[in-house]
C-alpha cells in the first residue's frame, strides 16, 4: 500500500538560529523559513538555556508573527479626538521622529525629569537605561517592580543573587528540591528540563503552592499552603532547625555575617548597625583570644552567640544571637503557625528534618580542588544538596520581600548556597552585598538641563545618603523609587508611574514614553483606573499627562490612549543583544549571552525600537552616542552593539571580542561580532572551569577572573560610597543573615569543611 | 501479521510498529507537544493545514492532533493533577480504518494510521469508531484529521538524523515523550515500557493500541531518615557557641 504525499521542498527552506521572545526565558530557537514565510520554530539543540526543547508559546511564535494586531505605520492621535478612542492619523517616520525629537529636546533643555521613560518586559534594559541616563532623567525603569522586585531585592541584599534570572537550582546534584509559589512560569523550559532530571535521579520534589497545577502536578509532595503565608512556613522551618541545632555552623561562621556584633541601643542612633573597629571592620568576639577582633580575619574563632560591651560602652549582640532569639520564640513554632499556614505542624517538622537529613547526611563531595578567597586550597567541593526556587507566588505578595529573605535564611542555615545541589548563581551574579551600583541622587545633576546623569537611574541604596530624595526628604523620581516610602526598590516601581504623574506627586511630568508596556492591561495595580487616568484632564482641559508616546509592535489597550505611536518590529525581524550588562542568560556553569537577528524581511513601515533609540540619541546629541563635534557616533543599533564600550574592552556582547574575535568576555570591538554570533547559532557561552563553578561568593579564582573581565565591580569602583572596604583585601562577599542593613561593605569568608556524616554541631 | 477488522492481512508482514511512549511521571501538562504538533503539521503536506477558526478572535478553536487532558484524582489534600496527552494510538487493529467507507483511512506497514485527504469525505464514521477521541473533522477542508506521527519528519533523510522524530517528542521540555518501534525489543520505547510498566489505554476494547503510558514513579523514600531523625533529635538545642575557626 503506497499512498504518498508530495513532500515539502526542503531546498527552498532556510533555517536560522535566533532567540525566542515569547516569554522572558530567552531560549534558543531554530526557525525554518519557507519562501519568506515562517514555517516552523523549534528549540536550538546546542543552546545553554533550553537544550533543544521548546514550550507551547515558543512554537506559537508563528501566530504572533502573523497576528493581525501588528502595527504597521507611525500613528498620531487625530487632532480633536479623545484619548482612548483610537482615532489616529498615519504619519511618516520623518514626521514622527521630528515631532518627538523637538519635544524631547525641549524637555532636556529645561527639566529632564519631565520625561518618564518606562519599559515593559524589555530585554534591552542596558540600552534603554543608558539612554535615560544620557538623556538625564532619573525616571526610568522596567516591568520588574510589579513582578519580581520583592524577590530580587531580598536576594541581592541577602545572598548577592536571587531567584529567577540571577540563579538556578542545581538539577544535576540536588537531592531535595523545594519549589515555592511557582505554577508554570519563570523559568519555563529550564525548570521543566530540571524537574525531569530530578525525577530520574530520585530526588524529592516538594511543591509549596495553594493549587496543584503545572509543575506541582508531578511533585512528590504537595504542600497546599494558604496564600501569602510562605514566609511563616519558612520561618517555622527555621524554628525547627534552630531548636534542634541542625545548622551548618561552619558555613555561618565562615561565609556569613552571623557572628558579627550588632549595636543594641534601642531608640538611639546606631541601634541595629554593625559594631566596627576604627578601620570600619566588623567586630566579632574571638573565643580564642577572648576579645573583640576584626571579623574578617582568618584563623579566629568567632562566637555565634555573644553579647558584649563595646569599648565605647555600647552593648552589642551577634547577628545569630538576635536571629535565634527571634525565631526560637513560640511565635514561630510549627504548632503556632500550622493554622495560619494551613499546614499541619507535624508536616512542617518533618519537612525541616528531611531537609536537614539531606543537607547533612547525604552530602555531595566533588573532588574538585579550589582556592578560597584567603588563598587556601581545598581538595574537594562539598555540597549540601538541598535546592530551592521561588517566583511570583511569593514575590507578588506584599510580604514577598520578607518571605524571600526567610527562604534565603533557611538556605544559609543549611549551608546550601552555590554548592553542588544548591540554588546556584548565574554570572554576573553573585554581586557584592550590597551591590555597588547606586542610583543617581544628586538633585543638581538630575534637574540640570542638557546634562547626562553620572550614575544609572536604578541601583541599590544601602544608606540613607544613597536615597533618591531632595534635601527635604521628598522623592526625586516620579515612581518614588529609593525614597523613604520604598528605599530598596531595585528595579524601580513602574506600576506607580501613571498614578503619581496624574496626581502630580511628587511632581507633574510632560511626556510619558512607554515601550512594550501595556499599562492599561497589566504592569499596574488597577488597570481600569489606569485607563481613566490616562484620559484625565485638568481644569484647563489639558490631559494630566500631556504627551503619551507608546512604542510597540502590536496594537493594545494602551495604544488607544497614545498621542504618538511608534511601531516596532517583531523579534524575528530585528537585531537584539541579550547582554551580560543586562539580564543575562548565563547558566550556573557558563557565562552566556545571545542575539537576535532578522530571519524574515519586513513587510510594513515599522522600525526596530533599538534603531529608533540610537537615532533619537544621535539627534539629541546625547554624549555617549555623539562625537565631540556633535555628529553621530553610531550608524544604527547594529553598529552601536559592535562599537560601544562601557569600559575599555567591555561591550554589550561578550563573545568573540578583539579585532580578530579571539578574546572572550573582554577585548576591543570586533567588526565581525554579529557574524560570529550568527555562525555559532546565536549565542556565546563561556564555560567555567570546574574550580570556578562553586561557592563563587568566596572563590578566589572566580572572583579575580570576574573582576578582571568586569563581570563584577572592583573594590575601587565605588561610586559615591564612603565605604571602601577596610584593609587591603580586594575580594569580598558574604551572605547576610542579619536583618539589619549594613552601612558598610561586608567581607567574605572561606570554606574548608570536609564531608561530614552527621549534622554539624553534633560532635 | 496484523489483521485488519475484516480479518484479511494488510500488506505483507509487519515488522515495524511505530508509536509513542508518554511518561505521566513527568508530564506537567504544558501543551508544548500539542502546539509544536499543530505548528509542524499545519504546514505539512500529509494532512495539513490544521485549520483554525477565529485564531485571533475572542473564542479561538481549531483542529488538533494532540490534546492534553487534565484530571484531578483523589481527595484534598491527597489530591493530584494528572496531565494526560492524547493523540492517535495507532491501533494494531484500528477500527477507524475498518469503518471508513471510502478507503481514505489506512494503516501503513510501519503501523502508522493515516487519512488520505483526497479520498476522505468527512463523514465522521472513523471519529465515532475511535474510542480515544483522536480524530477531528476539519470544518474548513471537510476532511478528517489525525496524528501522522510526523511521517514527513521521521522518514525525511534531508533532515538531520536527530530531528527525524515527531515534533511533539522533540519539543517536550520534560522529555516525557518517546518515539520508536515497539516491535524492536531493544528500542527505547520497548525498554521503557518493560521497565516502567507502560500500559495501553482501554485494552479491553480490543483495538490493540500501540502507544504506551508510563505510570508515575513511586517516590523514593528518604533513606535513613528515621535513624537520622532519632539521632538528630538528640542533638543540641543549647545556645553554646561551637568553636569553629574561620
Amino acid at each position: 500500500m503506497s499512498r504518498e504525499f508530495i513532500p515539502e521542498d526542503r531546498a527552498k527552506q532556510q533555517t536560522h538560529y535566533t532567540t525566542c521572545y515569547m516569554c522572558a526565558c530567552r531560549c534558543g530557537v531554530k526557525v525554518t523559513v519557507d519562501n519568506g514565510h515562517v514555517r516552523f520554530i523549534e528549540g536550538n539543540r546546542s543552546h545553554p538555556v533550553n537544550h533543544g526543547v521548546i514550550c507551547a508559546k515558543g512554537s506559537a511564535g508563528i501566530m504572533k508573527q502573523y497576528s493581525p494586531a501588528k502595527l504597521s505605520k507611525p500613528l498620531r492621535r487625530r487632532s480633536g479626538s479623545e484619548r482612548g478612542a483610537g482615532d489616529f492619523v498615519e504619519i511618516e517616520w520623518d514626521e514622527a521622529l521630528d515631532l518627538l525629537t523637538a519635544r524631547l529636546a525641549k524637555i532636556r533643555a529645561t527639566n529632564p525629569t519631565q520625561l518618564a521613560f518606562f519599559t515593559g518586559r524589555d530585554q534591552m534594559q542596558a540600552l534603554s537605561g543608558l539612554w535615560a541616563q544620557q538623556f538625564g532623567t532619573p525616571n526610568w525603569a522596567a516591568h520588574g517592580g510589579f513582578c519580581s522586585v520583592n524577590m530580587a531585592v531580598a536576594g541581592l541584599y541577602t545572598i548577592g543573587y536571587s531567584f529567577w534570572e540571577f540563579g538556578a537550582p542545581d538539577w544535576d546534584y540536588a537531592k531535595y528540591f523545594m519549589l515555592w509559589g511557582v505554577a508554570e512560569d519563570h523559568a519555563s523550559n529550564p525548570i521543566k528540563i530540571g524537574l525531569d532530571k530530578l525525577k530520574r535521579s530520585g530526588a524529592k520534589f516538594v511543591s509549596i503552592n495553594p493549587v496543584r497545577t503545572g509543575y506541582s502536578a508531578i511533585a512528590d509532595e504537595w504542600i497546599p499552603i494558604r496564600p501569602g503565608t510562605d514566609g511563616l512556613l519558612a520561618l517555622a522551618l527555621v524554628h525547627v532547625l534552630l531548636k534542634r541545632g541542625l545548622v551548618d555552623w561552619e558555613f555561618l561562621i565562615r561565609y556569613t555575617n552571623a557572628p558579627w556584633l550588632v549595636v543594641q541601643t534601642p531608640g538611639m542612633p546606631g541601634d541595629g548597625l554593625f559594631a566596627r573597629d576604627g578601620d570600619g571592620n566588623p567586630l566579632v568576639w574571638d573565643q580564642d583570644a577572648q576579645r573583640l577582633v576584626n571579623g574578617t580575619l582568618a584563623g579566629i574563632a568567632p562566637a555565634l552567640y555573644a553579647t558584649r560591651d563595646l569599648p565605647d560602652g555600647r552593648r552589642a549582640k551577634t547577628v545569630f544571637a538576635l536571629a535565634t532569639e527571634r525565631y526560637l520564640d513560640d511565635r514561630y513554632a510549627p504548632e503556632t503557625l500550622a493554622a495560619e499556614c494551613g499546614v499541619p505542624a507535624q508536616t512542617i517538622t518533618r519537612i525541616a528534618l528531611e531537609m536537614a537529613h539531606v543537607a547533612f547526611n547525604e552530602t555531595v563531595e566533588l573532588l574538585i580542588p579550589w582556592t578560597d578567597m584567603l588563598g587556601r586550597t581545598h581538595h574537594s567541593v562539598i555540597g549540601r544538596p538541598v535546592a530551592m526556587h521561588a517566583m511570583r507566588g511569593v514575590s507578588a505578595h506584599s510580604n514577598g520581600f520578607q518571605t524571600c529573605r526567610a527562604i534565603h535564611l533557611l538556605q544559609m542555615l543549611l549551608g546550601a548556597l552555590d554548592g553542588p545541589g544548591n540554588f546556584r548563581a548565574r554570572t554576573p551574579f553573585p554581586r557584592r552585598i550590597p551591590m555597588r551600583t547606586l542610583p543617581e541622587n544628586d538633585p543638581a545633576l538630575i534637574f540640570a538641563p542638557n546634562t547626562a546623569l553620572k550614575r544609572m537611574p536604578n541601583g541599590y541604596p544601602a544608606r540613607p545618603e544613597d536615597l533618591v530624595i531632595d534635601a527635604d526628604g521628598r522623592p526625586l523620581r516620579i515612581d518614588k523609587a529609593y525614597s523613604w516610602e520604598t528605599p530598596l526598590s531595585a528595579h524601580g516601581l513602574m506600576h506607580m508611574v501613571i498614578t503619581n504623574a496624574v496626581n502630580r506627586d511628587p511632581y507633574p511630568i510632560d511626556t510619558l514614553l512607554l515601550f512594550m508596556a501595556n499599562m492599561a492591561w497589566n504592569s499596574s495595580m488597577n488597570t481600569a483606573e489606569v485607563r481613566q487616568m490616562l484620559a484625565r484632564k485638568d481644569e484647563q482641559g489639558d490631559y494630566a499627562i500631556p504627551f503619551l508616546v507608546v512604542v510597540d509592535a502590536f496594537d493594545s489597550e494602551i495604544v488607544k490612549y497614545a498621542d504618538l505611536v511608534l511601531p516596532d518590529t517583531t523579534y524575528l525581524e530585528r537585531y537584539d543583544a541579550i547582554s551580560l550588562l543586562d539580564r543575562p542568560i548565563s547558566e550556573p556553569d557558563a557565562a552566556a549571552d545571545s542575539i537576535r537577528h532578522p530571519v524574515i524581511a519586513l513587510d510594513r513601515d515599522v522600525r526596530p525600537w533599538q534603531d529608533v533609540l540610537v537615532e533619537l540619541a544621535s539627534r539629541l546629541r546625547l554624549p555617549a552616542f555623539s562625537r565631540a563635534d556633535g555628529s553621530r557616533k553610531f550608524k544604527d543599533y547594529r553598529d552601536f552593539i559592535v562599537n560601544y564600550e562601557k569600559l575599555p574592552g567591555v561591550g554589550f556582547l561578550a563573545g568573540w571580542r578583539g579585532k580578530d574575535g579571539d578574546k572572550p568576555l573582554r577585548g576591543e570591538p570586533n567588526p565581525k561580532q554579529w557574524e560570529r554570533y550568527i555562525d555559532n547559532k546565536g549565542f556565546f557561552a563561556y564555560q567555567w572551569p570546574e574550580h570556578m563553578r562553586y561557592y563563587r561568593y568566596a572563590n578566589k579564582d572566580y572572583l579575580e577572573f570576574a573582576e578582571k573581565h568586569a563581570l563584577r565591580c572592583r573594590s575601587s569602583a565605588l561610586p559615591g560610597r564612603g565605604c571602601t572596604p577596610a584593609g587591603s583585601r580586594r575580594i569580598r562577599g558574604t551572605a547576610s543573615v542579619s536583618s539589619h542593613t549594613s552601612t558598610r561593605c561586608r567581607s567574605g569568608i572561606h570554606r574548608s569543611s570536609p564531608a561530614r556524616p552527621i549534622a554539624p554541631g553534633i560532635r | 501479521m496484523t489483521p485488519d477488522g475484516s480479518g484479511k492481512p494488510l500488506c505483507g508482514v509487519i515488522t515495524v510498529k511505530l508509536g509513542l511512549v508518554i511518561d505521566l511521571d513527568t508530564c506537567v501538562g504544558c501543551h508544548a507537544c500539542a502546539v509544536a504538533c499543530k505548528e509542524w503539521n499545519d504546514g505539512s503536506p500529509v494532512s495539513g493545514p490544521l485549520s483554525d477558526y477565529q485564531p485571533f478572535g475572542a473564542e479561538p478553536s481549531g483542529v488538533w492532533f494532540n490534546r492534553v487532558r487534565h484530571y484531578e484524582v483523589g481527595d484534598y489534600p491527597a489530591s493530584k493533577t494528572i496531565n494526560f496527552p492524547m493523540s492517535c494510538m495507532h491501533c494494531a487493529d484500528a477500527d477507524c480504518v475498518t469503518v471508513c467507507p471510502t478507503g481514505a483511512s489506512y494503516k501503513r506497514e510501519d503501523g502508522i494510521v493515516l487519512v488520505d485527504q483526497d479520498k476522505c469525505m468527512g463523514c465522521n464514521l472513523c471519529a465515532w469508531a475511535c474510542p480515544y477521541g483522536a480524530r477531528e473533522l476539519d470544518r474548513s477542508s471537510g476532511t478528517m484529521k489525525k496524528c501522522t506521527l510526523c511521517v514527513d519528519r521521521i522518514n525525511d533523510e534531508r533532515l538531520p538524523e536527530e530531528e527525524r522524530q515527531p515534533a511533539c517528542v522533540l519539543a517536550c521540555p520534560t522529555h516525557a515523550r518517546f518515539f520508536g518501534d515497539f516491535d524492536d525489543p531493544d528500542s527505547q520505547v520497548s525498554r521503557l515500557t518493560a521497565e516502567r510498566g507502560g500500559f495501553g489505554l482501554l485494552p479491553e476494547l480490543g483495538f490493540a493500541p500501540v502507544n504506551r503510558y508510563l505510570p508515575p514513579r513511586e517516590p523514593k523514600p528518604l533513606t535513613g531518615l528515621e535513624d537520622a531523625r532519632s539521632l538528630l533529635e538528640r542533638g543540641l538545642a543549647s545556645l553554646a557557641s561551637p568553636l569553629i575557626r574561620r
